[in-house]
């Protein structure tokens, strides 16, 4: 097979939506000598591109996006080994993202999670419920650019005020962009407990993070 | 194959067992005392050789209760009205489920609520948007243009539906001419009269003037269909209240009447001739005197008909989805949603009149015709229920889940999710900031923007050149006679 078939191949993978046949298409890129940044480069990424573009034309729905994502993010873990010394993948941005104390709701995060993965992300998802001190320890320790906090109920709201006042104490509230979403949360509140950005949904959260980055 | 409809596993009930008796009972009786007139002499004189007691002098026919039982045996208990191409064909039995357009609308009106005639520009362009929607699965003729003389209007809408859908074409005619001058257009598509039979894209309903009396025309378009075995809808229009009874039941009874009076001359003349039985039973509003198609008498009378004609076992094409309302507001939707949803789920077998209908059946509106489409996506959706077994149950897959997670990354929602769930087109889910974004769109605009999209990329699969030279031709002549 010629690699542009095979590249194409790659690509076709992540439009099947399915883990497996991401990672046998890997397996195989590998087999054929591939050098495994252009894979994903000029394979897998460019079904993922081609899967959020379906998704915005309504004809692609959330659970197979979702998929795609995480069919890349297997892929990209067969390849990894196979990194030339040195070289590794540009990421876009290091993302932390937690829901707050006090609140046990996952979806939405996990769908943003998986949206900004398959768009170049590197993501660092610390769960639900969790305490204000955890998002500063991680925030300090992977020295991230981005900050999510994500909150359903109406109840954990101030805990997100409080985490933004904590990194102001700890005096690197400017060393990082802060985004909040979530059902109880507005571009009001977002402006003010000082956030940097709001989204309504996952789409949204995206394109804010990638403004937040100053890539567009 | 063809176009599979939804075959519904439980239908909604109206009536008992000893109920759906009594109201056939009492039909028998009615035609067996007082009759029904049929004001043809021809007629009159096959009803009276086929053992009706006649009365040539005030037209009145009496029906022995053997007649009207020989009619419901002999008739088919399965009619496919064809399309086109056979991927178009609907098969119509008993509890399954299909939709027909709207019909015949003289006015157009638009989202600012502008009102116009309808032109023989929309009658081609409703039809290649019928030919388009997914939902619309027998066309009627959605509007009767007004720039073209009245008589001989049927001949050109026939011509104008067969040219510009694929879909099975259910229409009316002007008599024993109107029907052959349609057979004889119809014919030239699928390659002869012989061809016709085989394959009927064309099906005319011939309506009885309620209470009790067939006219002239309708008669005749009955039976030059049964003679040349090719479907008639055999229609029954009344109005609760006014030219039926009050009562629902006794409505019931009086269209049922009707409607089987239709179907004794039918059987008479070609026992086996694929006939159906419709009805469009609506009230007078006595508040003004004015018809009403979009009342929820109309959608449980059709329910009550959709069970009676299981009992017969006979197909039965009711109406559905006609708003009284002036033009598309909430009184358009509810009437729709709920006239539409009650007879499907009794089992209706050909719901007509299903889209584009305002002001009864007088308006149309494009962004309706498309808002209709989606109402039917989700009346189908309801028809097709819960189904249940270990897919479905989908235990594994719930155990493998377990407590706060979620079920967006398992293989089994990829799998059912679009057998599951109706994916609307129209219906906005948006959250109201994208919403924003995106223009703030309410249906109709949406539907607008669907209509565009639809006039400038749907293809309808050619016809032949030379058939369609021959169609004009023929129409040409056809039209030069009658006028001269």
């Amino acid at each position: 097979m010629s690699e542009d078939k095979i590249l194409q191949m790659l690509k076709e993978s992540i439009l099947s939506f399915d883990i497996e046949i991401a990672v046998k298409a890997a397996k195989e890129a590998i087999k054929a000598n591939i050098d495994p940044i252009k894979a994903i480069e000029e394979g897998f990424a460019k079904g993922i591109r081609e899967v959020g573009e379906l998704f915005a034309k309504g004809e692609v729905f959330l659970p197979e996006l979702i998929m795609a994502g995480e069919a890349m993010k297997a892929a990209i873990e067969i390849l990894k080994p196979y990194f030339p010394t040195g070289k590794g993948l540009k990421s876009l941005g290091k993302v932390v993202i937690g829901t707050v104390a006090g609140d046990l709701h996952d979806i939405g995060k996990s769908i943003v999670i998986s949206m900004l993965t398959a768009n170049g992300f590197e993501v660092y998802d610390l769960g639900v419920d969790v305490p204000k001190e955890i998002f500063i320890k991680k925030v300090k320790e992977l020295n991230a650019d981005i900050l999510g906090l994500s909150a359903l109920l109406t109840s954990a709201l101030p805990e997100m005020k409080k985490i933004i006042d904590e990194l102001k104490k700890e005096g690197i509230r400017n060393r990082i962009k802060i985004i909040i979403g979530g059902a109880a949360t507005t571009q009001k509140y977002a402006d003010e407990i000082g956030a940097d950005a709001w989204a309504g949904d996952a789409i949204e959260a995206v394109s804010k993070v990638k403004n937040l980055m100053g890539i567009s | 194959m063809g176009i599979e409809g939804i075959k519904v596993k439980k239908n909604l009930r109206f009536f008992t067992k000893r109920e759906l008796y009594d109201i056939h009972l009492a039909t028998l009786e009615v035609l067996e005392s007082i009759g029904i007139e049929f004001h043809d002499d021809e007629a009159l004189k096959i009803l009276d050789e086929g053992g009706a007691e006649v009365d040539y002098k005030t037209k009145q026919v009496k029906f022995p209760q053997y007649l009207i039982k020989e009619a419901i045996r002999n008739n088919p208990n399965t009619i496919t009205l064809c399309g086109r191409h056979q991927e178009y064909d609907v098969k119509l039995e008993n509890e399954r489920v299909y939709f027909a357009s709207g019909a015949n609308a003289l006015y157009i009106i638009d989202k600012e609520k502008s009102i116009r005639n309808a032109l023989i520009e929309d009658c081609i362009k409703l039809a290649r948007i019928a030919d388009a929607l997914e939902n619309i699965h027998v066309y009627l003729t959605l509007v009767s243009p007004s720039d073209v003389p009245p008589t001989g209007v049927d001949r050109i809408r026939c011509a104008i539906a067969l040219k510009n859908t694929c879909k099975h074409f259910f229409h009316d005619a002007q008599g024993r001419e109107g029907a052959l001058d349609q057979i004889k257009i119809a014919s030239i598509i699928v390659g002869g009269e012989e061809e016709l039979r085989k394959r009927p894209i064309l099906s005319l309903a011939p309506c009885i003037t309620s209470p009790f009396r067939w006219g002239k025309d309708a008669i005749e378009v009955l039976m030059v269909m049964s003679e040349k075995n090719l479907p008639h809808i055999i229609s029954s229009e009344p109005m609760s209240g006014a030219t039926s009874p009050v009562t629902l039941a006794g409505s019931i009874v009086q269209q049922n009447a009707e409607i089987l009076s239709g179907l004794v001359l039918s059987k008479i003349i070609n026992k086996r001739s694929p006939a159906l039985l419709c009805t469009l039973p609506s009230i007078m509003d006595m508040k003004t005197g004015n018809i009403s198609m979009g009342c929820i008498e109309l959608a449980l009378m059709c329910g009550g008909m959709a069970q009676l004609m299981q009992y017969y076992n006979l197909p039965y094409v009711g109406s559905g989805g006609i708003s009284d309302s002036k033009l598309m507001d909430e009184q358009a939707a509810y009437e729709k949603a709920l006239t539409l949803l009650i007879p499907a789920l009794a089992g209706t077998n050909l719901i007509h009149l299903s889209s584009g209908m305002l002001e009864s059946i007088l308006t149309l509106s494009y962004e309706q015709v498309v808002i209709d489409n989606e109402i039917i996506g989700m009346v189908l959706r309801a028809l097709k229920g819960i189904e249940v077994n270990s897919e479905t149950l989908a235990i594994d897959v719930i155990k493998s889940v377990g407590a706060g997670k979620h079920y967006l990354k398992h293989k089994h929602t990829l799998k059912n999710l679009r057998k599951e769930h109706f994916i609307p087109e129209i219906s906005d889910r948006l959250a109201r900031k994208t919403w924003l974004n995106m223009g703030a769109k309410d249906a109709i605009d949406k539907a607008k923007e669907k209509i565009e999209k639809i006039l400038s990329t749907h293809q309808i699969k050619p016809l032949d050149k030379d058939i369609e030279k021959e169609i004009d031709n023929t129409l040409n002549q056809i039209m030069k006679k009658l006028l001269s």
